[in-house]
């Protein structure tokens, strides 16, 4: 039902994943698998695009947690970009934007790890 | 049993019977003219027809195959050629005097006599039995006509015999003979069954004809010679007598042509054994797509059969969805070997169509290897279903020539069956999983439900409805009351992330923590900030939990609450709708110092009259047919507008709303409802 697909790109160091349709407890799996590639070729570096993300669930979230610590303590970090309102507001409930660094473009959380 | 006796008896009377009448009437009537001949063969062919019943309902309930029939005339033709032999003895030792001695009434003389005839008519009528059953095995078009025409000349001829006393007449008998003869060596081309023998059976029967060519022809020379068993035989009668000549020459002739047909026969019998095996494979194979429950045997007898049907050495089956291709029920091959030809086969593969079978010189592989893995061509087809691959089946093989056409088509219907019978595995698999998996969630919900209070509490100064809907999938929706002391009243409302068994595990650790901290602590804060460090050691690093932790302060009127990462709380006072949400995040989002320095606490005075509607986002994310939520904002609207009804009608109202909003689509996750309406005028509320 729910259509999930990501896309990988690179800009120097930096892994972006864009995220497109809804990611819930079924399509999860999808993300972990992307994310945990990147981490079996040593790169901790990750921006994730939401735009073109229509939805999250909890379990979704989860997925963000799962690797955030393996990513820090390599020197490196999950930066979350470009979300729309209603995608922004669960996280911001949850509280993630005390612990993780949400930017609203994907320049800006790129850029972030440049300078 | 007791039928089939019922049934069996009446024809064994009869032919006792007929056989004493024929005693009886040769006793009376020794000698005579064509009458009194022509009662005796009737009388004679009456037993005949007796014991020919008998021995067919024995013999229908035996089970037969071409060669025990074969083998079972040896033995007749062997004990018919043995009791004629005896005969000739008995008969000399009465020398010629006998058949004046069999008409002086020498009673005990002729009873051995009658009982020698009466055997010989036994051993007669089994014979043509077995030929019959010979003649009919394997006949698929309906072939009795060339049979009773047979039948019927034979006896006409034996009848013929009568008017051998009649010179001048020779030629009825010579016509029905010619015929019986024709139709004989007709009859004698009906021998398709050979096709259906293996090579083994066949250089049997081989030797089987040629030993019964020589016993028939034994036995016509003893029939037709002018000894005592001929004179006994005739003096008997003769009619029986030309039937036993002619039955003889038949074997001559049948076996004949069966002797030179399976000549014919022996350089293609390995083909055909092999084709008989194949089917024969293919046939065990079909039972087994409807009765595998183990997938491991299920292999087994895929790579077991198919070294057989394409005289392979070794077979192994890779499935698609196993991404380390490691080979399933591989046969006589290991895992290195393996490996190295699917490599090879592989490459070949993507030059030609993937859906296609692929046959490779595989010699290449064989370095390094020990002897016994020498294999030097292979092929790998493609187990397909509804177009996809499931898998794809290997065989190799040590000899040095290729796999030829016919092992490519063999191969090809081969896979179709395994195929299937892969998937059927498949399919029963997961529908096996599924239900398990059902089961689970039914645990689970029963296991939530039991952790929720079962009952409101009747608290003073608070109106209180709560409202609980299970999703299918278990949500790991949680809330709960506690009395912490005489003026203190707190409550819980959580959301465990995730959904099914994990969730409902992670509910109940929850409310065991939650149910052992309220004892000793009564702030919001302190309780939050305690589950955040316990409950590290069960929640996965994937998990959190969002909660809302309040307590009502009777004694100074007083709201204290603490929210880590949960929805909003709407509070109601008046005419004025709002949202209180105090810092906080989610339980498990982090363990570190961050959890309590962000945790804020939110206290407010209460007044009489305010409405508190906490709730998890079942309510607000409840979707209807086109993916949208039903929103903070209906909720909002719905709760300002019943404001003043009671807490159990407001949350009957937002039920009514959510239901009717997302009629036709399933509910996701666990909606949880927590209404208070705050009393400050005790002695209003009583009266």
């Amino acid at each position: 039902m729910a259509e999930f697909s990501t896309k990988h790109r690179e800009d120097g160091e930096v892994n972006i994943i864009e995220l497109n349709g809804y990611l819930d407890a079924h399509t999860a799996q999808h993300l972990e698998h992307a994310i945990s590639d990147l981490i079996t070729k040593n790169k901790y570096k990750v921006v994730v695009n939401f735009e073109q993300l229509k939805y999250i669930s909890s379990a979704g979230l989860g997925v963000f947690m799962a690797f955030i610590e393996t990513m820090r303590t390599n020197s490196g970090d999950i930066k979350l970009a470009a979300m729309q309102p209603s995608v922004y507001n669960i996280f911001d409930l949850l509280g993630f934007p005390l612990l993780y660094e949400i930017f609203p473009t994907e320049t800006e959380a790129v850029n972030k790890f440049k300078y | 049993m007791e039928i089939a006796s019922k049934i069996t008896q009446p024809k064994v009377q009869w032919f006792l019977a007929t056989a004493v009448g024929l005693f009886f009437f040769r006793m009376l009537f020794s000698t005579g003219g064509l009458f009194i001949s022509f009662i005796n063969e009737l009388i004679v062919l009456g037993v005949f027809y007796f014991s020919l019943l008998n021995l067919n309902q024995v013999l229908l309930k035996k089970h037969f195959s071409a060669m025990t029939l074969v083998k079972s005339l040896l033995f007749l033709t062997l004990v018919s050629i043995l009791l004629y032999e005896f005969l000739d003895g008995f008969h000399s030792l009465l020398g010629v005097k006998q058949i004046e001695l069999l008409s002086s009434n020498a009673i005990f003389v002729s009873l051995i006599t009658f009982s020698f005839d009466l055997l010989i008519i036994i051993l007669l009528s089994y014979l043509f039995l077995v030929f019959r059953l010979l003649f009919f095995l394997k006949q698929r078009k309906n072939v009795k006509t060339y049979f009773t025409a047979f039948l019927v000349f034979l006896v006409l001829a034996s009848f013929a015999t009568l008017l051998d006393k009649y010179s001048g007449w020779d030629f009825v008998k010579m016509a029905f003979t010619a015929n019986a003869v024709i139709l004989m060596a007709i009859n004698s081309l009906k021998i398709s069954w050979i096709a259906f023998l293996t090579k083994k059976e066949k250089k049997q029967l081989l030797l089987f004809s040629f030993g019964l060519i020589v016993l028939f022809g034994i036995s016509i020379s003893l029939i037709h010679s002018d000894n005592g068993i001929s004179k006994v035989l005739n003096n008997f009668s003769p009619s029986l007598s030309y039937f036993n000549l002619l039955l003889n020459i038949y074997g001559v002739i049948y076996f004949s042509f069966l002797f030179v047909t399976t000549l014919f026969h022996l350089p293609t019998a390995e083909a055909f054994d092999r084709k008989a095996t194949e089917v024969s494979s293919l046939q065990i194979l079909s039972r087994l797509i409807n009765q595998v429950l183990d997938f491991k045997e299920l292999g087994d007898t895929i790579t077991d059969l198919a070294i057989k049907v394409c005289n392979a050495d070794a077979a192994w089956i890779i499935l698609t969805d196993d991404e380390t291709k490691t080979p399933v029920a591989p046969k006589n091959i290991g895992f290195v070997t393996a490996d190295k030809i699917q490599t090879v086969l592989f490459s070949q593969k993507n030059k030609h169509d993937n859906k296609e079978i692929t046959f490779a010189n595989v010699t290449v592989c064989n370095e390094h290897e020990t002897k016994n893995e020498h294999f030097c061509f292979a092929a790998s087809v493609p187990l397909k279903s509804h177009n996809n691959i499931n898998g794809y089946l290997f065989v190799a093989k040590k000899a040095e020539v290729p796999f030829d056409e016919e092992d490519r088509n063999t191969l090809e219907t081969f896979s179709d069956y395994a195929s299937i019978a892969i998937e059927n595995a498949k399919l029963l698999k997961s529908s096996i999983e599924k239900e398990r998996l059902e089961r689970e969630l039914d645990v689970a919900r029963e296991m939530q439900g039991k952790l929720l209070p079962q009952s409101i509490p009747d608290v003073k100064h608070l109106d209180i409805s709560s409202v609980f809907v299970p999703a299918f999938e278990v949500g790991g929706d949680y809330y709960d009351f506690f009395k912490l002391s005489d003026d203190k009243f707190g409550f819980i409302i959580a959301d465990v992330s995730g959904k099914g068994i994990s969730a409902a595990f992670i509910m109940a650790e929850l409310r065991g923590i939650i149910e052992s901290l309220v004892m000793t602590f009564d702030n919001p804060k302190d309780i939050l900030v305690k589950t955040n460090e316990i409950i590290e050691r069960t929640l996965q690093k994937k998990s959190f939990i969002t909660a809302v932790f309040g307590v009502f302060d009777f004694k100074n009127e007083k709201l204290f609450l603490s929210r880590a990462g949960h929805s909003s709380i709407l509070f109601i006072r008046g005419q004025e709708i709002k949202e209180i949400l105090p810092g906080g995040v989610g339980l498990g989002l982090t363990f570190s110092g961050k959890f309590e320095f962000y945790l804020e606490e939110y206290s407010l005075q209460l007044k009489e009259n305010d409405i508190f509607v906490l709730y998890t986002d079942g309510v607000t994310e409840a979707k209807d047919g086109n993916m949208n939520d039903f929103g903070l904002h209906t909720l909002k609207k719905i709760v300002s507008e019943f404001q003043t009804e009671s807490v159990d009608t407001i949350a009957k109202k937002i039920m009514t709303q959510v239901s009717l909003f997302s009629q036709g689509t399933p509910q996701h996750d666990d909606i949880t409802l927590l209404l208070f309406k705050w009393k400050n005028n005790l002695e209003k509320q009583h009266g």
